[in-house]
């Protein structure tokens, strides 16, 4: 899989300056990390690849069937961890990823082996019946990877999955992500969690296109 | 496809939650619509109270007929015989109903009995005679028609132009009395009675409907077949006031249209302010269940369905308490007079429009949640 962003200009509604502007990048690493100071734009990026907003200007194309922004191309080849999870609340664990799954339609053995890996790899086999609100910090971020992973999407797009996490959780799921992400799939982490560098194929340094002096200028 | 299966299903299952965590809103969207549909049945029996006890009114004041009123004069009019008459009932008689139509034949000669005189003298033919004489003879015979109940089948001598007649004493029937005021009429034979029509007779032809149609028709026939015959008459009707209780009626329908549409209008502002309201409360989850490539349709259909339970449940609710309400409002509103709602049944039609008024105020309470839904998921959630 292959995501090539050309001539991106984004702001969000009502604001007075652009979050990107005329910016282009391409990501077909297995895992891509974007780093940066908060507000520069990370989670942006990733909410604009996942076609969950819409860029002013800009062309987005990646290497899969489906149309990109298409419902069919959120159900199958995107797996979202968004920074405040999301876990649907009324659902259980197994629930929440099962919904995934059929949503995507992956309803092959195969498809049932990685998600049993997954939840087998970040520990969550004891928790599977249990609801979000039942669940720690930590457990419920795993349960969200899970989730994200369950469904074998081919864009992974995670918006700081170890926040506020221990060094423990941190360290079974860089383990899981280096271990399991499937072949040809990417894997793009928006964070500014140092210790998730070591598991990075590039790093997108955000930082590089707005000075950090200019980034508190634009901040005050 | 069984993201159409998953999805509606969490989606009730969430719904069914939010009910039971706040019973004020599904209860304000079943409540509302009750109010407004017994607001706009009662409304709608009313004006359908008013316009029977009106028909009534005038069915027993005999408004519904048209009396027809010819003077014939047998010497210059234009070929006009009793025969000629005769012909002409028939022919009224087998369009309108022999029921529906009467002839009087009144001829101009004066009758004198017992100090009396001008005592009405009508002709019957023999297919009459029974409506006069219950038990009679085959041969019909001069009857003294009388309301002061003189002895059946006596013999009265009744002084007829210039001879003298013997007349049987019979019970003048209804509707004799309702034409003549008085006491006596004389009815005599029409085969016998060539010698009392040559002096002319006054002809009157009632024709009595049970609705303005009918009664319409009728004085349009009689109008334009005596213009034909080129022969003067007398029309005598409520025509006029019944043109203007059906131009009443027809204004009466939009008002009735207009009311239930307007309570259509009430329902679908109130609603759609709380379907506004929920789905905000809710924006979280349907930007949640978009970010996994839920269409917005879905969504849309789901709130949909929603508040169309609820209002129709609250309608049906309405048309089952509607009666004994009326039952109770009726004997209170003395300024209207209204009679037993148990007599009345809400017409399929206008049950169809507050249904109809329902399922528009929903449709409408969907477009700010059409709107709603077309703001980006990215924006929602974080």
């Amino acid at each position: 899989m292959k995501v090539s962003i050309s001539n991106l200009t984004y702001r969000y509604p009502g604001a007075s300056s652009y979050v990107f502007e005329d910016f282009s990048f391409e990501v077909s690493s297995r895992i891509t990390l974007l780093k940066g100071y908060s507000g520069c734009g990370k989670s942006t990026m990733l909410r604009i690849i996942a076609s969950l907003l819409k860029p002013k200007k800009g062309v987005i194309t990646t290497s899969s069937d489906y149309k990109f922004g298409s419902a069919q191309f959120l159900r199958k080849e995107v797996g979202f961890v968004f920074q405040q999870l999301n876990l649907l609340p009324l659902a259980s664990v197994k629930r929440n990823i099962e919904l995934a799954k059929k949503l995507a339609q992956n309803t092959s053995q195969a498809s049932s082996e990685n998600s049993d890996l997954w939840v087998k790899q970040l520990g969550l086999e004891p928790l599977l019946h249990k609801k979000p609100g039942q669940l720690s910090g930590g457990q419920q971020q795993r349960a969200a990877i899970a989730r994200a992973f369950s469904k074998d999407p081919a864009i992974i797009l995670l918006d700081e999955p170890t926040s506020g996490l221990d060094d423990l959780n941190t360290e079974i799921i860089k383990k899981a992500l280096l271990e399991n992400i499937a072949d040809g799939a990417i894997c793009i982490i928006a964070t500014h969690d140092h210790r998730l560098e070591t598991i990075a194929d590039e790093i997108l340094d955000f930082n590089t296109f707005l000075p950090m002096e200019e980034h508190i200028e634009k901040m005050v | 496809m069984k993201f159409l299966i998953l999805i509606p299903s969490y989606l009730w299952k969430n719904t069914l939650k939010r009910w039971c965590e706040n019973p004020i809103s599904p209860f304000s969207k079943i409540l509302i619509p009750v109010l407004l549909s017994l607001l706009a049945t009662l409304i709608l029996v009313f004006f359908i109270e008013t316009e029977q006890q009106l028909i009534r009114q005038l069915q027993q004041v005999d408004s519904y007929s048209a009396l027809i009123s010819e003077r014939v004069q047998m010497q210059s009019h234009r070929g006009v015989s009793v025969d000629k008459t005769l012909a002409e009932e028939h022919m009224w008689k087998s369009k309108y109903g022999a029921a529906n139509i009467r002839y009087i034949r009144q001829p101009n000669i004066p009758v004198k009995w017992n100090g009396s005189s001008n005592i009405p003298i009508i002709l019957y033919t023999a297919s009459e005679y029974h409506s006069f004489v219950k038990d009679g003879g085959a041969t019909p015979e001069i009857l003294f028609l009388n309301s002061i109940k003189l002895s059946r089948k006596r013999y009265e001598t009744i002084e007829l132009h210039q001879s003298r007649v013997s007349a049987r004493c019979e019970e003048m029937p209804e509707f004799v009395q309702d034409h003549y005021k008085g006491s006596y009429v004389l009815a005599v034979p029409i085969e016998v009675a060539d010698r009392f029509v040559a002096q002319g007779f006054t002809m009157t032809i009632k024709g009595s409907f049970d609705n303005f149609q009918d009664v319409e028709s009728f004085v349009f026939d009689m109008e334009s077949y005596y213009h034909a015959e080129r022969r003067q008459i007398r029309v005598v009707s409520a025509l006029s006031i019944l043109e203007g209780i059906e131009r009443i009626k027809k204004i009466q329908y939009y008002v009735r249209v207009g009311v239930v549409f307007s309570c259509g209008v009430i329902l679908a502002l109130i609603l759609g302010t709380i379907a506004w309201l929920e789905f905000r409360h809710e924006s979280y989850l349907m930007a949640l269940l978009r970010s996994f490539g839920t269409p917005s349709w879905i969504l849309l259909i789901h709130a949909f369905l929603e508040n169309l339970l609820l209002v129709s449940l609250g309608i049906y609710l309405s048309f089952i308490a509607w009666q004994p309400l009326y039952g109770v409002l009726k004997g209170r509103i003395s300024i209207v007079n209204l009679r037993s709602a148990s007599a009345i049944d809400l017409p399929l039609l206008d049950t169809y429009i507050i249904y109809g008024a329902g399922l528009l105020g929903v449709l409408v309470a969907m477009i700010p949640i059409a709107f709603g839904l077309r703001k980006q998921p990215g924006l929602i959630l974080q």
